[in-house]
């Protein structure tokens, strides 16, 4: 492996560019097998069956609106400086690679560390221990630091935070995840380490400027995408830190407090509307679309570069646009039940039950990257630069691609998209027994949106069979 | 929520896992004769290998001219631990790489190069020129 990527590093960096060559989701060398009918069949009568019976057994009092905590462990300040530290130095490292190590790929550590680690890893980490990215999350560690020091230094100069402007709420974060989203599957420089450098460079530097005027806190809570995003994921753990002690809550509680601040539903239809371009474009209707949507812009004087990525910031643009259809559709009929509830205070107010899809969404596409390409950090660890470095004695092991079979990646997809779609559906239960005058009012309006959960999983489930079939 | 829309709720789910039932097991069936029939009456493709036992299938060739593939982008159906062959032939030299499986031949100017490897890794794997940088092929390995 090794030696095969020092051979073919010279034929790469040489390749100015790649016509949509790399792979979907940014790195990864392996696609996914479509899943059988069979299994598809199944998900689907499956997911049917536990909506009629969610619906028939689930509990007629609001159950989930309140965090109640148990336990609580204290954990000393000094956790967070380590951690704080720790996240400086990843990232420092990783900006480092990426600008002076190979321009080969796979033989940097920056774009695995950058789609693997951080974009998916801290999903899955997110969702099992809490909000670890705000633990290590480097430029709130900065920011806070140099806050400190000059709270220290010179406590009379801090200026107080300008407010948070309220009508922003979360779209900068919107605006973060759209553009990582392009970064990741319409960018044709996606995989290259030295710009993926960069781009993270000026991300961090966007968010101490922002963080210095508008204050660490609410900038980290609304506008730092990837904040919000690892934030969002971690609502579904059952951990929670409140003023340095760790909680045990109930599980999904955490979602129900996600404020409705304007861009909040825009956040989560983005989140699921990325990921369903990325399924969609490794299917046929795409793979066959593709080619005459990029002749089109090479017709009317596009370089072949720039039509490739117009063609998938379209099919990003209409993956966003379908999810956030699919959502509003359902909101529109729950507006009917009742009255006095508009459709925008409706979508704010159910905006919640999409982190759960969200969240299965992104196990079923990139459970397998995690996996296979996640193995890749065994020889990037010993050369993170691709120069031939062996830190660890660990630079000459290599992915195993028979680690787990296709049956297996089959199970823990479909087994997401049901377990997703099943919290989806208890949220949004509980949130219409909360909001919702009597019982009856409350479950005509979740046959609404049973159908956008039935929509979002059977989405979900086509994707999967149709991606390389 | 009335005790008979409950009830009638759970008889619906019942419902669905019958027929549900009923349609994948003959959906299954049916599959498996599709798939008998089109082994027993299509010749196996360049873009695709049956594993049918009598006769062993012609190994697939991908042929490249100017550093792409003949026909585009064609994908190569193998079962998972089965010698999984190909041949690449192109007319100018290239550098092809197997992803996944992680193997490296040069094609020389003319001439053909054969690859053969058992399919011990199930998904889809592409098939690379480093010299032209183009997706020759995707080679596929099922369970």
């Amino acid at each position: 492996m090794r030696r095969l990527l020092t051979a073919t590093g010279a034929g790469l960096a040489g390749a100015a560019l790649a016509p949509a060559a790399a792979s979907a989701h940014g790195i990864g060398q392996r696609a996914d097998l479509p899943i059988p009918q069979w299994l598809f069949g199944w998900a689907a009568a499956v997911v049917l069956i536990v909506s009629f019976v969610g619906l028939a057994l689930l509990w007629q009092t609001p159950r989930l609106q309140a965090v109640r905590l148990r336990g609580g462990v204290r954990i000393p300040a000094v956790v967070d400086v380590v951690c704080g530290a720790i996240g400086v130095a990843v990232f420092g490292i990783v900006v480092y690679a990426g600008l002076a190590g190979s321009q080969t790929a796979t033989a940097n550590v920056a774009p695995t560390f950058v789609f693997v680690h951080f974009w998916v890893g801290l999903v899955v980490a997110s969702v099992l221990l809490g909000d670890v990215f705000r633990l290590f999350n480097p430029w709130r560690a900065i920011a806070r630091a140099v806050g400190w020091l000059v709270g220290r230094l010179a406590p009379s100069s801090t200026p107080e935070p300008l407010p948070y402007p309220e009508r922003l709420g979360r779209w900068p974060a919107v605006a973060t995840l759209l553009g990582f989203g392009w970064l990741e599957l319409a960018y044709q420089s996606r995989d290259d380490p030295s710009t993926l450098a960069i781009l993270g460079l000026a991300y961090a530097l966007i968010q101490l400027a922002g963080m210095s005027f508008y204050g660490v806190e609410p900038w980290t809570r609304r506008a730092d995408g990837f904040g919000v995003y690892f934030n969002l994921f971690s609502r579904l753990s059952p951990w929670e830190r409140r003023d340095g002690v760790l909680y045990l809550r109930t599980p999904l509680s955490g979602v129900t407090s996600l404020s409705p601040v304007p861009g909040t539903v825009a956040l989560l239809c983005a989140i699921i509307g990325i990921t369903t371009f990325d399924g969609f474009s490794q299917g046929s209707i795409w793979q066959n679309l593709a080619p005459d949507v990029e002749q089109r812009f090479l017709d009317i004087g596009f370089s072949l570069r720039a039509a490739v990525e117009l063609t998938y910031t379209l099919g990003l643009a209409g993956g966003v646009a379908f999810v956030s259809g699919v959502f509003w559709l359902g909101v529109t009929g729950m507006h009917t039940v009742g009255r006095g509830r508009s459709t925008r205070e409706l979508a704010r107010q159910f905006a919640h039950t999409l982190v759960p899809i969200g969240f299965a969404y992104a196990v079923a596409h990139y459970f397998s990257l995690l996996v296979f390409q996640g193995q890749a950090t065994g020889y990037l660890i010993s050369d993170p630069l691709g120069q031939g470095s062996d830190l660890f004695g660990t630079a000459n092991t290599q992915i195993d691609y028979s680690a787990i079979s296709a049956n297996g990646i089959w199970y823990v997809q479909v087994g997401a998209l049901v377990a997703g779609h099943v919290a989806g559906l208890i949220l949004a239960h509980d949130r219409a027994l909360a909001i919702y005058d009597d019982v009856r009012e409350a479950t005509r309006s979740q046959y609404w949106m049973l159908m956008v959960m039935i929509g979002f999983t059977s989405l979900g489930l086509w994707l999967l069979s149709a991606t390389n079939a | 929520m009335t005790r008979n829309a409950r009830i009638a709720l759970i008889v619906a789910a019942v419902a669905v896992a019958g027929v549900a039932a009923l349609v994948i097991g003959s959906g299954g069936s049916d599959k498996k004769k599709d798939t008998a029939a089109t082994t027993a009456t299509t010749p196996a493709g360049p873009g695709r290998t049956t594993p049918a036992k009598p006769a062993p299938p012609p190994v697939p060739v991908i042929r490249v001219h100017d550093g792409k593939p003949v026909g585009g982008l064609k994908t190569l159906e193998f079962k998972h631990g089965e010698r999984a062959r190909f041949v690449v032939a192109a007319d100018t030299k290239q550098q092809v790489h197997l992803h996944g499986y992680e193997i490296e031949k040069t094609v020389p100017a003319g001439g053909r190069v054969t690859f053969s490897f058992k399919a011990k890794n199930e998904g889809v794997y592409e098939v690379e020129s480093h010299t032209s940088e183009q997706k020759l092929a995707k080679v596929k390995v099922v369970p």
